[in-house]
């Protein structure tokens, strides 16, 4: 819940360009952490009554069930924190979007009229809830108006962007929190990969052995299943020079994310993801074709764990009845998102192109295929051959590319993210 | 005969490559942010050990 004005009362809602928590009533504005809320006061009166012998019972409780914890769970809370501590907690209201399932905390006063994630304007406020405080955040750097403009500028500039699109009308621009965990590990791994070096003749197979150990540190997950994954990877890197302690004071104005991939998945995607990277980094390092791992070895140690909200800006415009979201990276101000192109346009400047290459192409062949049948070598033959096979190559990338840019459109549109939410809800 | 020849070459050659330039151009100009995902600085300390050969098994194995 806001912080009100120790002045006047009113609301108080946190400015990226200041890092203050600022009143719009009376103009004051105060550091997060100058502002004491009623929960810490609460908080305070309840340690001083503890002090004083007043909850003695609650006291042996907590002492005898403490007793009861077996090794294995305390161990767990080496890494993971004691999860039912209420200094784990704060609270907070949730709103859930009849149309996509999304459950969003508002940390605000003002009414909230559409779903972040589909644009639906069927939300249904459902309860104040107590939320899992994250141990870090990064507060938002980025303004509402910087954010919206940045969106703009970059679709501006886009050659195949049709006009509509390039003057768009926002429907709404939301600043949310995304949960992440973060992880710290260190991971051992070995592989053996076999592929093919040489040409021709020469081309033979040979073995590769790479070994290597890595230190990660504070390795992002997203904790949120709404969210696609592809979209909260486009939006990283975020700069952990900013990471703060919690404190809900940030979050005054904006959503969050509800977190609801569990803490143990998190560890779990984080090696997953750790040794995607060092397989990466090991593949690249080997100089051939038909790579195949043939044996694999992994030794991790998961060191922490730690829960962090980071701030994205959500865009949110319509073309054709289509809602469309782009993110901006609420502490970077990096864009990520793609839009629908011009399809007229496209073909029009493919087929030019295309004619003008067809000719010179053409005129240059013709003169060189009288050369090429008079002599009777077969590099001849090779040449054209390879000359076609580049041809198709390169065409086969390109549809890749297209492809790519397709998903990403779909990506940017609420309906793919409405189908990825459903299938991951197991519905579809 | 060599007409046919020079428009056996150079189409698929023109297409391919036109098909690769206007994808780059609809990439840069639709598609914003890169797809690369987690970017992770290895400089900081992967210590890689490699080994080649044109026989299994290796010395570390």
């Amino acid at each position: 819940m806001t912080e009100t004005c120790p002045n006047c009362a009113a609301p108080l809602l946190f400015n990226p360009s200041n890092g203050m928590l600022d009143c719009k009533m009376c103009g004051s504005s105060f550091k997060p952490e100058e502002i004491k809320g009623a929960e810490e006061l609460n908080q305070a009166k309840a340690d001083e009554y503890k002090l004083i012998g007043l909850d003695e019972t609650e006291n042996t409780e907590s002492i005898e069930s403490e007793n009861l914890k077996t090794e294995a769970e305390l161990q767990g809370e080496k890494i993971y924190g004691d999860p039912d501590s209420e200094e784990n907690f704060y609270d907070s209201s949730v709103y859930i979007c009849n149309q996509c399932g999304a459950e969003i905390a508002v940390n605000t006063t003002e009414a909230s009229t559409a779903c972040i994630y589909c644009g639906c304007p069927n939300i249904v406020f459902d309860r104040v809830s107590r939320m899992r405080k994250p141990t870090y955040i990064i507060p938002f750097k980025v303004t509402k108006e910087e954010a919206e403009e940045k969106v703009r500028s970059i679709v501006k500039k886009g050659f195949f962007i049709p006009k509509e699109i390039k003057n768009f009308s926002t429907d709404c621009v939301r600043g949310i929190y995304i949960p992440y965990w973060l992880t710290d590990l260190n991971m051992d791994l070995s592989m053996e990969v076999k592929g093919r070096v040489g040409s021709g003749k020469s081309s033979h197979t040979e073995y590769f052995y790479r070994a290597g150990k890595c230190d990660f540190h504070k390795l992002t997950n997203d904790a949120s299943v709404t969210l696609a994954d592809m979209s909260s990877a486009k939006l990283e890197p975020y700069d952990f020079e900013d990471l703060a302690n919690f404190d809900k004071n940030y979050l005054a104005g904006f959503y969050s994310d509800i977190a609801d991939v569990e803490k143990v998945d998190g560890e779990r995607l984080a090696v997953d993801k750790a040794r995607e990277l060092m397989q990466e980094q090991f593949m690249n390092s080997i100089k051939a074709s038909n790579k195949q791992i043939i044996t694999q070895d992994m030794k991790r140690t998961v060191n922490n764990v730690e829960s962090a909200m980071l701030p994205a800006w959500f865009v949110t415009f319509s073309y054709k009845g289509t809602p469309h979201t782009i993110l901006v990276n609420g502490q970077t101000g990096k864009v990520s998102g793609a839009v629908p192109w011009n399809k007229g346009l496209f073909i029009g400047i493919f087929a030019a192109i295309c004619a003008v290459f067809f000719v010179a192409f053409t005129l240059i062949t013709e003169l060189w295929v009288p050369a090429m049948f008079g002599s009777k070598s077969s590099d001849s033959g090779k040449l054209v051959a390879m000359i076609i096979a580049g041809g198709i190559a390169l065409l086969i990338a390109g549809i890749r590319k297209i492809t790519k840019v397709m998903s990403a459109i779909k990506l940017t549109q609420s309906q793919s993210m409405f189908g990825y939410v459903k299938k991951r809800q197991g519905d579809l | 005969m060599q007409v046919f020849f020079a428009i056996l070459i150079a189409a698929p050659v023109a297409v391919g490559l036109t098909c690769f330039i206007c994808a780059g151009m609809l990439k840069k100009s639709n598609d914003f942010g890169d797809s690369q995902g987690t970017v992770y600085d290895f400089s900081r300390g992967i210590d890689m050990y490699a080994e080649e050969k044109s026989r299994r098994p290796f010395s570390r194995m």
